[in-house]
């Protein structure tokens, strides 16, 4: 599984500093990884030690008014993607890579029905005609589980249990067929079963679609078993990264090692 | 699995399920019912009167500077809410009042809203520069008090044409109720456009926005197809009470000689029946403020029930 050919998405040098009143904010400082295709990558940290905003440079969704790209080169099958247009990137987020946010219920437009929002991706990256569309949407959601999804598009966001909106959002993720999701604390705000649920499905569909998934978590627990690379995240860096089973068995950095501790506490 | 696919015949709905919600919660109060009713009849009766000017027919309240019975007539039989200083109708004036009123407040409501929602929404989305000559346009119009700055309008407007041959008209004379539309229009856009700036940032930071972004949506989809449906519903009800502002606004014109010129409004009959009162003449003072009231009154009960309908927040799942 060596060689440049397997490496879907490569992070060089990536610093990405937040311009605050306090002062500079170094969000992320100096970072590189590779992501192979169809592997689950996993970027683990507490809160604040720059995963989310490590994600938001890989799709250039940084805001201008609060940071700033300033360093680094973001590979995607080759493409730089710093070097992109406006419009260019515009083309990419979504049908080459997708993103998964931690709060489904948010995440989605109120105002329109599930199947709305889904469609409306669809047309806007495959120039599909509407009822091609929705055919599409019903499809993608039967694929991520969920029970009668013709009943399901007419529905909106509030209609839905936070779980299923999570599967609503990977439905919507995939149905673009990109080839990186960015998974952001995707269970973070889901129950435990659900958890399980959502996790499984992602594992599933990584094997089926040969999807690479960057999942970002502060819960070693769930990469543990499911993540085939995983990189730890402290105030900005990567600490550590590595094959997931060597990092869990020997830590080398003091953080990766509490993380590891920690985790094995709350484990039942 | 192909199959059930290719069943679906018709598409799903768009927004429809919000408006059917919305509608339908409105429909249940009984007091919506009645201010649509009362309404109703205040736009129908001025479309009534503005179709049968534009054919020059003379019907009814468009006959108001007829001459019906003596000077001063209480209220009775023959004249329902008796006569002027000249001997015309009260009813009539007071019906055709409508017409002036409503169409004023229709057409300066038009003209406010499209600015302020424009200024407002591009205000708070884009932020920057942007902002700030908006804010900078919006603080200095509200600094200076509201009445002064539509008289200051109405004067400059007053004896003013806009030539209007390019789109094969004839030119506008901007006097009268073309030039307090404008007036109040221009100067009317502040207060939504304050408050569609306000909800587009907090809107902006939501977590759709940053989905939409993320999904390669450009700005103009996300402003105009995912945030402005979000608060598509404080534009209608902020419409409604806009209404009753102008209106008011309006009167107050008319009753300083800037409005309507040479036909009744109730701003104009309130300033005429402000002397008659002293002869113990009151029912044109009664009949022009009655019918104020009422129209404010159902439009402010109808925007409060359009509120509770709408807003997300107070909806029930």
């Amino acid at each position: 599984m060596t060689g440049k050919e397997n490496i879907l998405l490569s992070v060089e040098n990536l610093s990405t500093h937040y311009f605050s009143r306090g002062g500079l904010i170094k969000a992320v400082d100096n970072i590189s990884f590779n992501i192979k295709k169809g592997t689950i990558f996993a970027l683990v940290g507490q809160s604040g030690c720059g995963k989310t905003a490590t994600a938001l440079s890989i799709l250039r969704l940084i805001s201008k008014h609060q940071g700033k790209i300033v360093k680094g080169r973001i590979f995607l099958d080759g493409q730089n993607l710093l070097k992109l247009k406006e419009s260019q990137m515009r083309k990419i987020r979504g049908a080459e890579i997708a993103m998964i946010f931690q709060n489904p219920v948010s995440s989605l437009n109120p105002v329109y029905t599930v199947g709305n929002q889904i469609a409306e991706t669809i047309k806007l990256h495959q120039k599909k005609d509407a009822k091609r569309a929705y055919a599409d949407t019903v499809e993608m959601l039967r694929k991520v589980g969920i029970s009668r999804p013709e009943k399901g598009i007419r529905q909106y966001p509030h209609q839905f249990s936070g779980g299923m909106l999570q599967r609503v959002m990977i439905a919507m993720a995939l149905s673009c067929n990109p080839k990186l999701i960015i998974a952001d604390e995707p269970t973070s705000s889901l129950d435990v079963t659900a958890e399980r649920a959502i996790l499984d499905l992602l594992c599933d569909l990584k094997r089926a679609e040969n999807i690479s998934v960057l999942l970002i978590t502060h819960n070693l627990n769930i990469v543990a078993d499911r993540a085939d690379e995983v990189a730890v995240m402290h105030q900005g860096k990567i600490v550590e990264k590595g094959d997931t089973e060597k990092i869990i068995k020997n830590p080398s950095h003091p953080y990766t090692q509490s993380l590891i501790a920690d985790a094995s506490k709350n484990r039942l | 699995m192909r199959k059930k696919i290719e069943t679906i015949s018709e598409l799903p709905p768009r927004t429809s399920v919000f408006w059917a919600d919305s509608i339908g919660r409105l429909m249940k109060r009984k007091s919506s019912w009645a201010c649509i009713v009362v309404i109703f009849i205040y736009f129908f009766l001025a479309a009534f009167i503005n179709l049968t000017e534009l054919f020059h027919q003379r019907i009814g309240p468009t006959k108001w500077d007829q001459v019906v019975s003596a000077e001063y007539e209480p209220p009775g039989w023959k004249n329902i809410l008796g006569t002027d200083y000249l001997g015309r109708s009260v009813l009539r004036k007071t019906l055709y009042g409508a017409k002036v009123s409503i169409t004023v407040a229709f057409w300066a409501s038009i003209i406010s809203i499209i600015i302020g929602v424009f200024f407002g929404a591009a205000a708070g989305y884009f932020r920057g520069f942007v902002d700030d000559i908006v804010v900078w346009l919006l603080t200095t119009l509200t600094s200076v008090p509201y009445i002064l700055l539509i008289l200051v309008f109405a004067l400059v407007l007053r004896d003013k044409s806009i030539e209007l041959k390019w789109l094969g008209l004839d030119k506008i004379e901007l006097t009268g109720i073309p030039a307090v539309c404008l007036a109040m229009g221009l100067t009317g856009w502040v207060g939504m456009c304050r408050l569609i700036r306000g909800e587009v940032i907090k809107q902006r930071k939501a977590d759709y926005v940053l989905t939409a972004k993320a999904y390669g949506y450009t700005n103009k989809a996300i402003l105009f197809g995912q945030i402005l449906p979000n608060v598509s519903h404080i534009i209608i009800i902020t419409f409604t009470l806009r209404f009753v502002y102008f209106i008011h606004g309006e009167v107050i014109l008319s009753f300083l000689g800037l409005g309507a010129k040479n036909v009744p409004s109730w701003g104009s009959m309130i300033d005429t029946a402000r002397i008659d009162l002293t002869k113990g003449c009151w029912w044109e003072m009664t009949a022009a403020t009655a019918a104020i009231f009422i129209i404010s009154l159902a439009l402010h009960i109808f925007g409060d029930v359009l509120r509770e309908s709408m807003d997300p927040k107070l909806r029930v799942a």
